[in-house]
């Protein structure tokens, strides 16, 4: 699977939220989507750290109130790893 | 893009009703990602087929102190896969003790069937994690003592609440002790102390009916310490679980689940080629195909090792393989590296006709429902026919690579046990014994010549404490040769033993193939001179072979010695007792009463005697009369 980092947060947040994945876009929070909460939320990141396999740091979390804001760490994340 | 166009496809699948489709797609979809993503959207197709698959409903509340809230969609999840639909009720956090100790806590007004007790180390025993090189001997002792108490009396409260059954994590070793190295030069470090408290939650199980231990050290153990915690998440949002790990707990949980639900195969069906052994027999020769102690060979030799683990904890075997029967017998009797032999199996099919067909057969041959049986094959192209055709199943996917066939087959949940009685651990030799008694009908020349070549023995004895459970647990569970089907538990046995007037007699029966154990029970009470049968029940494992007729021979005269002049008996219909119907009748007893319930039956003791056949040994063990 070589989806872009975008579209692959994006299916697993229209799995999660159960909603279609092209009503998620980057500035959707937990304000815009109604079963997005705070457990929600720890599972999105949960699932983000799965399947990048990378893991988040207690200040990148803080930081995170959308889903541009997930996408924007997880690549600062995967280029560092190059 | 990929994924959403495969659940537009499933969902597609659900609208237009292909349940058994839906069913197999999600299935396989798990099977290649498990993840808190795909558990949501797993969770969501299976509710909407409630009502159209047969799952089983189950309620499990979890009591914990820490957070495990991402692990219960994953749970849920992977139990739907397996056919159990979970309802799950999340204790708060770090407030386990006073749900457990308050009886009006919503933890038992949900009325969950089991019950998980997930505490850490560091947080009930804090001392312990945090600061053990601090501690005097005898403070360590202490909160030893203390911990080992806690979890005794959540165990009992519990119980005193409620009849679910209860699941207690035991306690964690750090990745790293507090004193380094040093920690394992004396009996007194803190990895000791921790395996103390461990040991006595062992003895728990024993004093505590329901009570199992999960242990959770081994688990953290067996997927690496380091790798199983997460620091910052347990600092931030108190989840001491790495992401990647989560789904190995789901899995521990579900592997206690499936037997305490009753979710579990009974029987293992296996495919030879590729599966048993590397190669193809037809093909390779006997010679050819690789099974021994050396690589390739030692792949299939440590799963037929997980097999054999598997026959010893009670699951029979099965053979269902397309082949020619003499290349497969050959290989089965003669190749030296094979650790599994003929004898190990309960029926075989060695054949080309289709797996569908061949393991109802089993399923039939075997007296199980098909919902009892797994396949383990290595082809995909059979798993899925088998899940297409015989959804009640269970098909374990077997990995490309042999070398992890043994562990797959090791992590199968629906082959857990959390009890396993005596008569449970021989049961596969009943079932090989029973295939060789057939054999001895087919080579008889009449039904007489089979009877008495079976040379059977007949041991009748009163109901003495040893034989106590498996008495009270025939009355529980025969069905068919059962004359009134009345219940009883092992309390209500003992009461009608310590009265003079009952009679509780069991039946053990052997032949020259194999003791077949306790499996004849009769309960009869005198009255006025009659002696009424209150129970007469055989196992099915022995109907047919006339040991009904000695077990009933034996207590006419007893009842006549005992100065009875008449023995008289219900028969009470239900739907499965069919077998027992013709029982008083065939045995010359005459109907003196019927009404709506059933019919009673009459025997005039003073000139009638019922003859014990002369292919059966009769040995009484009673003793002394009551």
């Amino acid at each position: 699977m070589t989806l872009p980092t975008f579209e692959r947060v994006q299916c697993i947040a229209a799995d999660l939220f159960q909603v279609p994945a092209g009503s998620i876009a980057a500035n959707s929070s937990p304000e815009s989507i109604p079963t997005w909460d705070s457990v929600q939320q720890l599972n999105l990141i949960l699932a983000v750290e799965q399947e990048f396999e990378v893991q988040f740091e207690p200040e990148e979390l803080d930081h995170i109130r959308s889903i541009g804001d997930i996408v924007e760490q997880l690549q600062a994340k995967l280029a560092s790893r190059l | 893009m990929e994924i959403s166009k495969q659940r537009e496809e499933i969902a597609n699948l659900i609208a237009a009703g292909a349940t058994k489709a839906v069913n197999i797609a999600l299935a396989e979809l798990w099977g290649r990602e498990r993840g808190p993503a795909v558990a949501g959207f797993l969770i969501s197709c299976y509710e909407k087929l409630r009502g159209h698959l047969p799952f089983l409903p189950y309620r499990l509340a979890i009591l914990r102190s820490y957070t495990v809230e991402p692990i219960v969609p994953l749970l849920r999840a992977a139990a739907f896969v397996n056919g159990i639909d979970l309802t799950v009720h999340l204790g708060e956090f770090n407030t386990y003790a006073q749900e457990i100790l308050d009886g009006n806590n919503s933890l038992y007004k949900f009325k969950p069937d089991a019950a998980i007790l997930a505490v850490q180390t560091r947080d009930i025993v804090p001392e312990l994690w945090f600061k053990y090189p601090d501690l005097r001997m005898e403070d360590a002792s202490a909160a030893i003592k203390r911990t080992a108490s806690e979890f005794r009396n959540w165990a009992h409260v519990f119980r005193s609440h409620s009849k679910a059954h209860l699941i207690i994590h035991n306690l964690e070793q750090p990745a790293l002790s507090s004193q380094g190295v040093f920690d394992n030069q004396s009996a007194s470090g803190q990895y000791a102390a921790i395996r103390r408290i461990n040991q006595e939650l062992g003895e728990l199980v024993h004093d505590v009916p329901g009570t199992y231990i999960l242990d959770y050290d081994a688990l953290v153990a067996r997927h690496g310490r380091l790798r199983w915690q997460d620091e910052g998440k347990w600092l931030t949002v108190r989840l001491p679980i790495a992401a990647g790990q989560l789904i190995n707990m789901a899995e521990e949980w579900l592997r206690f689940l499936h037997p305490l639900a009753g979710k579990i195969a009974k029987v293992l069906v296996l495919d030879l080629d590729n599966t048993l052994w590397g190669g193809i027999v037809g093909e390779d020769g006997i010679d050819g195909i690789r099974i021994g102690v050396e690589y390739p060979g030692a792949a299939f030799q440590a799963l037929q090792r997980v097999i054999l683990d598997l026959y010893r904890r009670g699951i029979l075997l099965a053979i269902c393989s397309k082949n020619n029967p003499e290349d497969a017998m050959a290989v089965l009797e003669k190749h030296p590296g094979m650790l599994l032999r003929p004898q190990h199996f309960a029926a075989m099919r060695i054949n080309w006709v289709d797996k569908p067909q061949n393991l109802h057969e089993i399923a039939d041959e075997l007296n199980v429902g098909i919902d009892s049986l797994a396949l383990l094959d290595d082809n995909p192209v059979e798993r899925r026919r088998v899940r297409y055709d015989v959804p009640e199943v269970t098909v374990i996917d077997l990995p490309e690579n042999p070398m992890e066939y043994a562990r797959t087959l090791q992590e199968c949940p629906v082959f857990e046990r959390l009890t396993l009685s005596a008569e449970d651990r021989e049961r596969p030799k009943y079932y090989v014994a029973e295939r060789e008694r057939a054999q001895l009908e087919q080579s008889s020349a009449s039904r007489e010549d089979f009877l008495l070549g079976l040379r059977q023995q007949a041991e009748v004895a009163c109901v003495s404490s040893a034989t106590l459970s498996r008495v009270a647990q025939l009355t529980q569970k025969t069905n068919q040769f059962n004359l009134t089907t009345k219940r009883y538990s092992e309390q209500e046995i003992s009461r009608m033993v310590s009265l003079p007037e009952y009679q509780v007699y069991s039946m053990q029966v052997k032949d020259r193939f194999a003791d077949n154990g306790l499996v004849g029970v009769a309960i009869t009470r005198d009255r006025d001179s009659t002696c009424e049968v209150d129970t007469f029940l055989l196992s099915c494992r022995v109907i047919g072979r006339s040991v009904e007729t000695a077990l009933l021979s034996y207590l006419t005269d007893r009842a006549r010695t005992r100065g009875n002049r008449e023995l008289r008996g219900w028969y009470l219909p239900t739907k499965k007792n069919a077998p027992a119907r013709e029982f008083y009748s065939a045995h010359g007893f005459t109907m003196v009463e019927q009404n709506d319930k059933g019919s009673l039956w009459q025997l005039d003791l003073s000139n009638l005697s019922i003859h014990c056949p002369e292919w059966i040994e009769v040995i009484s063990t009673d003793g002394a009369q009551k």
